[in-house]
């Protein structure tokens, strides 16, 4: 029952995003909507691997950084759009498997290395190749109202095959291992390559997102994409919502919305959102430490 | 001839900064290693928890330097207090409350936290750098040979190896110091010989964050620093934990030392990122290959 009236909601807003344009709204709405398509992807992408995995990877900004970047560089390079977010997906991939040495290391210890994990990626490709900053020429910029619908397929792309993988055999694996790791060992599972798989799969939607970012700004510098915000802005939208579950993350990221449009609107300027946001992560950690989610679930019945 | 001799005297120059520099951050890492070592909390906010009390240290050398003519290193005292009275309230608030939840709550609490305090912190005093002006320390150089040592470091180095060593002594010499000791290795065994585990904890957290407080105080005279500095300190900080291993406050001033010297080495012969990635990469290698750090006891 809740699962059908879920199925509804989710069908009605589809709809309702892909005929909006008809719509003569100001574009800056489309710019706005657009940019959280690549905050709920990239937040559902996170919990595969925070949530559903069991690891909490507070580095989530070096894959999306890297998708950025390596999407960025197809797009300058004459590539279209949706191969320059395949490159950008499979390069952030690349960073997952570099990553694989740390599952060896406990769950607090993984934390603490992906919290170093962009600062080190990121001086590490700026010294490499020497880019500071990537300039998407003018020709190759998307329109409004493509980039609109580009961001749109990319999310509900993205979305429907994370769903798939999650109710998968592979999903229910992971949710096992994330209750009981030796357990699930015990049984026969290879929990590396689960985990590795859960990464290259996260990693690869994070770097999905960053291709098409890069075409979505224009004008990227690093410092900029490797910053905290591209992991806390997922991390939170997700635990808003509830991690660990498929739905957390997409109403998450929709009462994320709503609410910082209404901070912005009513503090132009101000960096009160930020404060009333890290107010709500601590309040979610000590109160709430399952999301919204659960409270929403006993409100439908 | 005299060109070997120059290079030298810059390899010992860059050595002697990277070691006072290293002496500098050990005190604030041994903080972060107590709290980590007693309650398994990383505490996400205690590189900003620092550059509150280097804001503070600010404050102190605009008002009250001036006024009564004193060394705004006496900040020390105020910050002292003042973070660990910030330290119990965050611990009675926050980490009391869900330390028991696993890993993951106390790390998110102290990660909103971290921007908590970034964000008020960029409210109140803007994004502009600031430096605790320390006359006349800034300016002086102690001169040891064709060597020079600035003042404020080296005052900050002396600070930073009394404080570990007073720490090591407190915790390996006093009764409450084995309680701390002893609650980090098994609580609940600590507790049936009647140990007040909750106190030890409180007291632990409240002290890890006032080292926090003596960390900031020097840095705000050796460092220019701005509202989110928090962030990359706390990387340094896990840095040094991780590679001097929990539990350890002597290996906590010895991979100070090393990462202090890495820096300084790296920064000056590669250019100032890869001072940062040579740190970073040694910190992802030990964590592989000795995950208990270079000096941490092995746990079941």
């Amino acid at each position: 029952m809740v699962q059908k009236t879920a199925l509804g909601v989710m069908v009605g807003l589809v709809s309702f995003l892909v005929v909006l344009p008809i719509t003569p709204l100001p574009s800056f709405l489309y710019i706005t909507l657009t940019l959280y398509f690549v905050f709920i992807t990239l937040a559902q992408s996170w919990n595969l691997v925070g949530g559903y995995s069991g690891l909490l990877n507070l580095g989530h900004s070096a894959f999306f950084g890297v998708g950025v970047i390596a999407g960025g560089l197809a797009t300058i390079h004459g590539l279209p759009i949706y191969a320059s977010m395949v490159i950008g997906g499979a390069a952030a991939a690349g960073l997952g498997l570099v990553m694989s040495p740390t599952f060896r290391l406990r769950a607090d210890y993984f934390a603490i290395g992906t919290l170093v994990l962009p600062a080190v990626v990121r001086p590490a490709l700026e010294n490499l190749t020497g880019i500071h900053e990537i300039i998407i020429p003018r020709e190759r910029l998307l329109f409004v109202t493509t980039s609109y619908y580009v961001g749109l397929v990319m999310m509900l792309v993205s979305l429907t095959i994370l769903y798939l993988v999650i109710s998968s055999r592979f999903g229910v694996a992971l949710r096992s291992m994330r209750e009981d790791e030796d357990a699930s060992r015990s049984l026969g599972v290879n929990t590396f390559r689960l985990k590795l798989l859960s990464l290259l799969v996260s990693g690869f939607f994070a770097g999905l997102v960053g291709g098409f970012y890069a075409s979505y700004l224009g004008f990227i510098s690093p410092s900029y994409v490797f910053s905290l915000n591209f992991t806390l802005t997922p991390v939170f939208m997700t635990l808003l919502g509830g991690i660990g579950t498929f739905l957390g993350p997409i109403v998450g990221g929709l009462v994320f919305a709503g609410l910082s449009q209404v901070l912005t609107s009513l503090f132009p300027g101000s960096s009160l959102d930020l404060l009333i946001f890290s107010g709500m992560i601590i309040f979610i950690a000590v109160v709430a430490p399952r999301g919204l989610m659960p409270v929403v679930r006993r409100l439908v019945r | 001839m005299a060109n070997v001799a120059d290079n030298l005297t810059t390899f010992i120059q860059l050595l002697s900064i990277g070691l006072l520099n290293g002496g500098l951050f050990a005190i604030s890492a041994s903080g972060l290693s107590l709290i980590y070592g007693v309650q398994r909390v990383l505490n996400l906010a205690h590189g900003d928890l620092l550059v509150l009390s280097a804001y503070f240290t600010w404050l102190f050398s605009i008002t009250l330097t001036p006024l009564l003519k004193v060394s705004p290193l006496l900040a020390v005292v105020v910050n002292v207090a003042a973070m660990a009275a910030i330290g119990s309230v965050i611990y009675f608030l926050l980490i009391d409350r869900i330390q028991s939840l696993g890993f993951e709550p106390p790390l998110l609490a102290t990660f909103g936290l971290a921007v908590f305090l970034q964000t008020t912190m960029g409210a109140l005093w803007t994004g502009y750098p600031k430096i605790a002006q320390n006359q006349p320390y800034s300016t002086t150089s102690l001169a040891v040979g064709s060597i020079l040592l600035p003042q404020s470091i080296v005052i900050g180095f002396i600070a930073g190896v009394i404080g570990t060593l007073s720490l090591h002594f407190f915790l390996v010499r006093t009764y409450f110091g084995l309680a701390i000791r002893a609650s980090s290795q098994d609580w609940e065994a600590a507790e049936f010989t009647g140990v007040n585990v909750r106190r030890v904890r409180w007291a632990s957290f409240a002290l890890g964050v006032a080292l926090a407080g003596v960390g900031g105080t020097f840095y705000s005279v050796t460092s220019s620093f701005v509202p989110v500095s928090g962030t990359s300190i706390l990387l340094i900080l896990l840095t040094i934990v991780v590679l001097g291993g929990t539990g350890s406050v002597l290996g906590t001033l010895f991979a100070s030392i090393v990462v202090g010297i890495i820096q300084q080495i790296g920064a000056f012969y590669f250019g100032p990122e890869v001072g940062t990635i040579a740190t970073f990469l040694a910190f992802l290698l030990v964590l592989l290959v000795r995950p208990t750090g270079l000096f941490g006891k092995q746990r079941g």
